[in-house]
């Protein structure tokens, strides 16, 4: 079964990666600011009980894996990147609307 | 903090070195022993010590959280640490905390029992009663708070236990402390069943959490590198590479650390029950207890191993 944590997982590792990859230092700060609030909310999935069921989790899952094919495609190919961090950030304002913290996500 | 939580892992490594130590020579020296406890008391002392492993692997989880916290203030000279810079996971998080607290009172259980079977007088009866009915309260209430649901040990349960242990005697009556061990073993079996298996289904799913934790600070001394190494000699170089190399073997090792500690919590289920067929037939040693005694000490090794690499990471 598809978990948040096994994507939000995903997720971050391919930041890391991206991280990696990236010179640009506005990226680079951007990626930082949303590896960090992925552990947020990964951190909150962890102390929620989520329900599976609801439309909400689908959504997010979709964005989330989203998210994930976008950035290892940025890795191929650089000049993705800032699309990368959008879906990234699509997919941690998915993530959000379930567990309900609230961060202040990038624009 | 982090300096006093390294002199604390250190500590606690070397107490269950010493401990480990111990449980071998006891195991050895038990199995060529005539008193039918003493396998009672080896097996106690290899759960004590499993149960200390399954704790060690949710302070794992709080520590890497914040060693990856303080990566990522590290890595951003525009942040500051602030409070939440060293708040770990299990101190945010009450569900978490009240499972290492459920951990601890299997651990104490188990070596309360052992010690029961073991005591050489009544003081000391009372005493291991004591920490038994301390820890088996302690479960029930813990669990209880957690879940919502009974562990499985009720108000009836103690009074039962309390009795038999009184039974014993002033002077210590072998077939009276058999019965003791028996009801003990056999009462307390659902509630060490519903822990194990709480914690057996629960802990692996934070072998990815820790492994990101992991893998963030490898980034960031990869990152830390690719910045600086223009900079360095061969030699910096070198011991550079070879410190994200540590790191990079211990991301590669938590899976399985987390995979053995979700074992670890249910093998003290499994080598419990075993314990329970054992007594139910009125057996306080057999081969299958003896072999359950040798797969628990042997498992508390690769748990170790990892645990000291970690330490040793830092």
């Amino acid at each position: 079964m598809e978990t948040l944590r096994g994507n939000i997982s995903d997720a971050v590792n391919e930041l890391n990666k991206l991280l990696l990859k990236t010179t640009d230092p506005e990226e680079e700060g951007k990626i930082r600011k949303l590896r960090r609030i992925y552990f947020a909310l990964w951190e909150e999935v962890i102390k929620q009980e989520i329900d599976s069921r609801t439309h909400e989790f689908k959504e997010a899952i979709d964005s989330l894996k989203g998210a994930h094919d976008a950035a290892v495609q940025a890795k191929e190919d650089l000049q993705k990147i800032p699309e990368a961090i959008n879906r990234a950030v699509a997919a941690a304002k998915a993530v959000d609307r379930i567990v309900k913290l609230g961060i202040d996500l990038l624009a | 903090m982090k300096r006093k939580f390294m002199k604390a892992s250190e500590q606690r490594y070397v107490t269950t070195c010493l401990k480990a130590f111990t449980i071998i020579i006891c195991v050895a020296v038990l199995f060529g022993c005539a008193r039918p406890t003493t396998h009672i008391k080896a097996f106690s002392m290899a759960s004590e010590e499993l149960a200390t492993q399954a704790i060690l692997g949710y302070e794992v989880l709080n520590e890497t959280t914040v060693q990856r916290k303080i990566a990522e203030v590290a890595a951003d000279p525009k942040q500051l640490p602030d409070e939440d810079t060293f708040v770990g996971l299990l101190e945010g998080n009450k569900n978490l905390a009240i499972r290492m607290m459920a951990l601890d009172y299997l651990r104490d259980y188990s070596a309360a029992f052992g010690d029961l079977s073991t005591a050489d007088v009544r003081t000391d009866i009372n005493e291991a009663s004591k920490d038994l009915y301390g820890a088996l309260i302690g479960l029930k209430d813990t669990f209880k708070k957690e879940t919502g649901k009974d562990v499985g040990i009720g108000d009836d349960d103690l009074a039962i236990i309390a009795t038999a242990v009184d039974a014993i005697g002033d002077v210590i009556i072998e077939a009276k402390r058999r019965g003791a061990i028996k009801t003990i073993v056999i009462r307390a079996d659902p509630a060490v069943q519903n822990v194990s298996k709480l914690l057996k289904d629960e802990i692996p799913t934070f072998a990815e959490f820790v492994k990101s934790n992991l893998s963030t600070i490898e980034t960031e001394m990869i990152k830390s590198y690719q910045e600086r190494a223009e900079g360095l000699t061969f030699d910096q170089r070198v011991k550079y590479i070879q410190r994200i190399r540590k790191q990079h073997q211990i991301v590669r090792d938590t899976e399985n650390f987390f995979k053995d500690v979700g074992t670890a919590a249910g093998m003290l289920g499994t080598s419990h029950a075993a314990l329970r067929e054992a007594v139910e037939e009125n057996k306080f040693t057999t081969p299958e207890l003896i072999q359950q005694i040798g797969e628990l000490v042997d498992f508390t090794k690769s748990l170790r191993k990892f645990h000291k690499e970690l330490i040793e990471s830092k």
